[in-house]
Formats: C-alpha cells, sequence, structure tokens
C-alpha cells in the first residue's frame, strides 16, 4: 500500500499545477478542488493508473469521485485487485 | 507591504464572499435566521416559476434525512404538472395515466440498471447504445403514425405515444446516469425514490441533469446544520446574481440593441446593435457598418452568457437551499483565458454530460497507446459529435409537434460549429498541457496584466465568431456569408 502511495505521489509530482505543492496535501483531500491538478491532468492520471496498476477503465468506465484524492485513488486500486467475489 | 490595488483585490473578494462568512453562517443556522432567510427567499422567488419550491425547501431544511424524497416527491411533481402545462393536456385521466405510465417506465430502467450484473453480456457491454438504439427504435415509427393523430380523439393512443416519446427523449440521458449507478453497484443501497431526485427534475430544466446522478447530489449535500446554513447562503448568493443579471438585461437592451425579441427599440441610447440571429438573415448589402456588427458580436455574447447564468444560477440557487452545495452552471466564463476554461465553466452541466457519456468511454476504449491521439478522439467525441448528437436530439420534441422535417440544411451549421468547437478544445487542451510543464515566465505585473487581457480578448473571439453558426433561424450559407462580411469579404 505504502508503495502504491509513493508511486501515486511522484506521479502527481510530475502533472501538479504549476503553483502547487504535495507539501501539505493529505490523503483524503480533493486533488482538483483543492487546486493540485486540473481536469486535463485527470486524462493522465488515467492513464498512468491503466499503465501502472493495469486496471482496465474500459470495463468499468472512469468515475471522476475515484479519482480525487489519492485516498480515492487508493481504494479504486485495491478494488481493481481484489479477487472477485462469488455470490 | 500591499499596494492600494492589493487591499481593493482582498476587500472585493471578502465582500464578495459574504456567504462564508462564518459569523452569518451560524446566525442563519438559528430560528430568526431562518426565519430571515426563508422571507428573503420568498422575495427572490416571488412571482417566478420556482416559488412553489420554496415550502419544499422549508420542509427539506427541517426534515434533512428526508432531503431526497422531498426533492423526488414534490420537485418530481412540479416537473410533470409544468411538462403537461406546456404540452396543453387538461384531462385528468390523461394526466394520471401518462404519469403512472412515466413512473413505471422509469422503475423499468431502474430495476433493469439495479440488476446489471444479471443483464445479457452484449447490454452489459454497451448500455448507453442500446439505450439510445431503442429510442431511435420508438422515433422511427413517427411517420407510420395517422397525419391527423393530433386532432383526432380516435388516435389518442398515437397522441400518448408521442407524449412518451417526448419524455423519453427528455429523461434518456437521466436514464443514462441510472445505468451508469448500476454499473458501478451504487444502485444496491439506494431506494427507486432517490434517483427520482434527478429524474424527474424540478421546474424549468432542461435534458441537463443539473447536480447530475444520485452520487454526486449524495456528496455535495450538507451533512451538518452548518453545512445547510452554508449551502443556504450559497444559493441565496446565486439567487441574488440571477436578479442582478435579470436587471441587466433589459438595460443592455435599452443602451444598445436596436431590437430584442418581438420589441422594436429604433434607437438604443448609447449606440445602435443587434441580436446576431437578427444579423445572419439578412442579405450582405443591408448590413450595418463594421464596428456595429462587431460591436454586435461581441455585447450578444455577453448577453447571452448572461441569460445562460440567469437559468442556471435559478436551478443551482434552489438545489443549494434544498441543501445540495453543488458547483455552479455558469462560473465567470467572460473572465477565462483558455478555450477549455470557457467551455468548463460556461455551461458546467452540459459539458459534464458530453465528458461522462462521450469523453471519458471514448478515452478509454481508444488509441491508448498514444496520448495525444487519445485525448483528440475523446474531445471530438464529446464536444463535437456528442455536442451535436445532444442538439439533435433536444430539437426532436419540436419537430414531432411541428412536423419539420429534421433536414440537412436545418443541421449543417451546428454541425460546421461543433467540429470548430473540438478542435479548438483540442488545441487548447494541448496548449494546456505544455504550459503545465513549463516554469511560468516572470512577466513585470504591467506585462501580464496585458498578457491576461490578451488571453481573454481571444478567448472572446473565437466563441463570439463561433457563435455565427449557433442559431437555428439561419442555414448555413447565410451564417458564412455573415462571417466573412466582418472581415470585408462578401459573396
Amino acid at each position: 500500500m505504502s508503495n502504491q502511495r509513493e508511486s501515486i505521489v511522484t506521479f502527481l509530482q510530475t502533472i501538479l499545477r504549476p503553483s502547487a505543492s504535495l507539501d501539505r496535501l493529505q490523503d483524503h483531500e480533493n486533488l482538483v478542488q483543492f487546486g493540485y491538478i486540473d481536469s486535463l491532468a485527470m486524462l493522465e492520471l488515467v492513464a498512468f493508473l491503466e499503465s501502472e496498476f493495469a486496471i482496465d477503465f474500459s470495463e468499468t468506465g472512469v468515475n471522476p469521485a475515484d479519482l480525487e484524492s489519492i485516498d480515492a485513488i487508493l481504494a479504486l486500486i485495491a478494488r481493481h485487485h481484489a479477487p472477485a467475489v462469488k455470490h | 507591504m500591499t499596494t492600494p490595488l492589493q487591499r481593493l483585490s482582498f476587500t472585493w473578494q471578502k465582500l464578495s464572499q459574504w456567504h462564508e462568512d462564518h459569523r452569518l453562517i451560524n446566525f442563519s443556522a438559528t430560528l430568526s435566521g431562518q426565519l430571515l432567510l426563508w422571507s428573503f427567499c420568498l422575495l427572490l422567488l416571488y412571482p417566478g416559476e420556482y416559488l412553489p419550491l420554496l415550502p419544499l425547501m422549508i420542509l427539506a431544511s427541517r426534515l434533512p434525512t428526508h432531503r431526497l424524497t422531498i426533492l423526488a416527491v414534490g420537485g418530481g411533481g412540479l416537473f410533470l404538472w409544468k411538462r403537461f402545462e406546456q404540452m396543453h393536456v387538461v384531462d385528468p385521466f390523461w394526466i394520471i395515466s401518462n404519469t403512472l405510465f412515466l413512473i413505471g417506465l422509469l422503475w423499468l430502467f431502474f430495476q433493469l440498471a439495479r440488476n446489471y450484473s444479471s443483464l445479457p453480456q452484449w447490454l452489459r457491454n454497451s448500455p448507453q447504445i442500446a439505450l439510445h438504439g431503442l429510442l431511435w427504435l420508438c422515433i422511427a415509427t413517427v411517420p407510420f403514425f395517422p397525419t391527423d393523430f393530433r386532432s383526432n380523439p380516435e388516435q389518442a393512443v398515437f397522441l400518448n405515444v408521442s407524449v412518451f416519446l417526448v419524455l423519453f427523449s427528455f429523461l434518456i440521458w437521466r436514464i443514462g446516469i441510472l445505468f451508469y449507478a448500476g454499473k458501478r453497484g451504487l444502485l444496491k443501497k439506494s431506494s427507486f425514490l432517490d434517483h427520482m431526485a434527478y429524474c424527474m427534475p424540478y421546474l424549468g430544466s432542461t435534458q441537463v441533469p443539473y447536480g447530475k446522478g444520485l452520487d454526486y447530489l449524495l456528496a455535495k449535500q450538507a451533512k451538518q446544520s452548518p453545512d445547510l446554513s452554508k449551502s443556504q447562503l450559497a444559493g441565496i448568493k446565486l439567487l441574488l446574481l440571477a436578479h442582478l443579471w435579470q436587471a441587466l438585461l433589459p438595460v443592455l437592451d435599452r443602451f444598445t440593441f436596436a431590437s430584442s425579441g418581438q420589441t422594436i427599440n429604433p434607437q438604443p441610447l448609447l449606440v445602435k446593435l443587434y441580436h446576431i440571429d437578427s444579423l445572419t438573415i439578412l442579405p450582405v448589402d443591408q448590413l450595418p457598418s463594421w464596428p456595429i456588427l462587431w460591436g454586435s458580436l461581441f455585447v450578444d455574447m455577453i448577453y447571452e452568457t448572461m441569460q445562460l447564468a440567469i437559468t442556471g444560477h435559478m436551478i443551482v440557487g434552489c438545489l443549494r437551499l434544498f441543501g445540495f452545495n453543488v458547483f455552479r452552471n455558469t462560473y465567470r466564463p467572460l473572465l477565462t483565458q483558455t478555450l477549455v476554461d470557457f467551455w468548463n465553466q460556461y455551461y458546467y452541466y452540459f459539458k459534464e454530460l458530453l465528458v461522462d457519456f462521450f469523453f471519458f468511454p471514448a478515452y478509454v476504449s481508444l488509441f491508448k497507446n498514444n496520448l495525444k491521439l487519445r485525448i483528440f478522439t475523446a474531445t471530438m467525441a464529446s464536444a463535437c459529435l456528442g455536442n451535436f448528437y445532444y442538439h439533435l436530439l433536444q430539437h426532436f420534441d419540436v419537430y414531432l409537434a411541428h412536423g419539420v422535417n429534421i433536414t440537412f440544411e436545418k443541421f449543417v451549421s451546428y454541425f460546421f460549429y461543433s467540429i470548430v468547437l473540438g478542435i479548438g478544445i483540442y488545441l487548447s487542451m494541448l496548449k494546456a498541457q505544455q504550459r503545465r510543464t513549463l516554469t511560468p515566465p516572470n512577466h513585470p505585473p504591467l506585462v501580464a496584466n496585458l498578457l491576461v487581457v490578451r488571453n481573454i480578448a481571444e478567448v472572446w473571439l473565437f466563441f463570439s465568431l463561433l457563435r455565427i453558426w449557433d442559431h437555428p433561424s439561419s442555414t448555413f450559407l447565410q451564417d458564412t456569408r455573415f462571417f466573412f462580411a466582418l472581415f470585408g469579404i462578401t459573396f
């Protein structure tokens, strides 16, 4: 989990708004609303999650709420990598 | 040390954010504060079409756990009343049967979406395409209706079907949101009634779901009492802004426009400008002088933006008063510095609709190995194709009611508009992406301010010119002739 977090933070550094810094970012904070990234950077985030964590958004669609904070992104990764539960 | 300009900017910031003042928020949560707030609301909503929502808002503020139900039942009832009134339906049996039919239809789609995982694979692969395919299959039956079905009581069944089609095409994007929620497994924990809050929108709304789906509304709803007061004050602020723009429109008319709608104003006080749709239909040799043309182009864009802001502010303001502190529909688009920002802030919920239904589906499915091509395809799928398709569907009820043929000529102007818009937004996105990777230049304040003005002027120029092709009253050739006439080229 901490590796995943580190990997996400490292990537976020590359798509940050020029005026933003991740120093004070808390994991639950909304990345777009708090001005860390713009909506265009979200697209790059999707591409990053596809390549780095093999998440196939074509199956589930993109729910912007899943990308709004580090916590939400980690939960998304966990959901995608959780073993399928049979009912 | 702060300069006078900075102090002025700080004061303005503080004044314009009055609704976030903690003392005011705390006061408005008290009984006397609530009495004042709702009295003020009464003044702001009277005598408009949103006034019937006021008792519902007050009820929702007293019963916050039933907020969604109140919005769904009350708002839904008002929505139906408004729609049937627009259709001039008076027969109670007819209204009840159609209402039950409509609710039954939505319930059916809700059940389908709720049992999403049990649906056949082909339907789960493309639920939105299947949904729109079903609508178009229904629309395809219209030419087979008897020609006198609107006036012949014996053909009432066809009239009922036509009303159903109008409502189905109106609700299709909301049903699409239901399917998205089903796909994400969000319907297991919610009731049918919860989803009616956005499926049956209250008065005056369009096909665009303001406040989007249930998960968005739930994420934005006030959890505690101070959140509710904050949301209500933010709602009041939007209603006030709507009234401000509403008061300014006649001033603009009086000072600048030679005609507005049915009203003729032969001698405006300041300058004699025209709305663009009245200029594009004129023969080129009857057009006014260049300064008047260009002035009309820009002032008409400001005018239309204000009109859009009024509609959005009223709807979002009411939603906020219900306790859903959702984003504004229109947020200072005329001060944006890029095309993509303008597009984002001009009509937020329409843009969101296009992003959800066209942009992301294209983005996650096509050209995954080439980011630029991927963004281009997704942008064209949303701003161009999706935008065009939405408007095609939006005008379906007009064609059904008036029997106008959907012709290539009728829509070619808007198709051109959509293509140019898509390309413009894509280029603006690329520019924004490149700028993000560069160190911001360190210009002196004057140069920096001049650059801001230049950027804003570029955005105005692009959208005011593009709007020439966004008027149903003129043909593509008329619009194009008008565009060239602006640069002195006539044909």
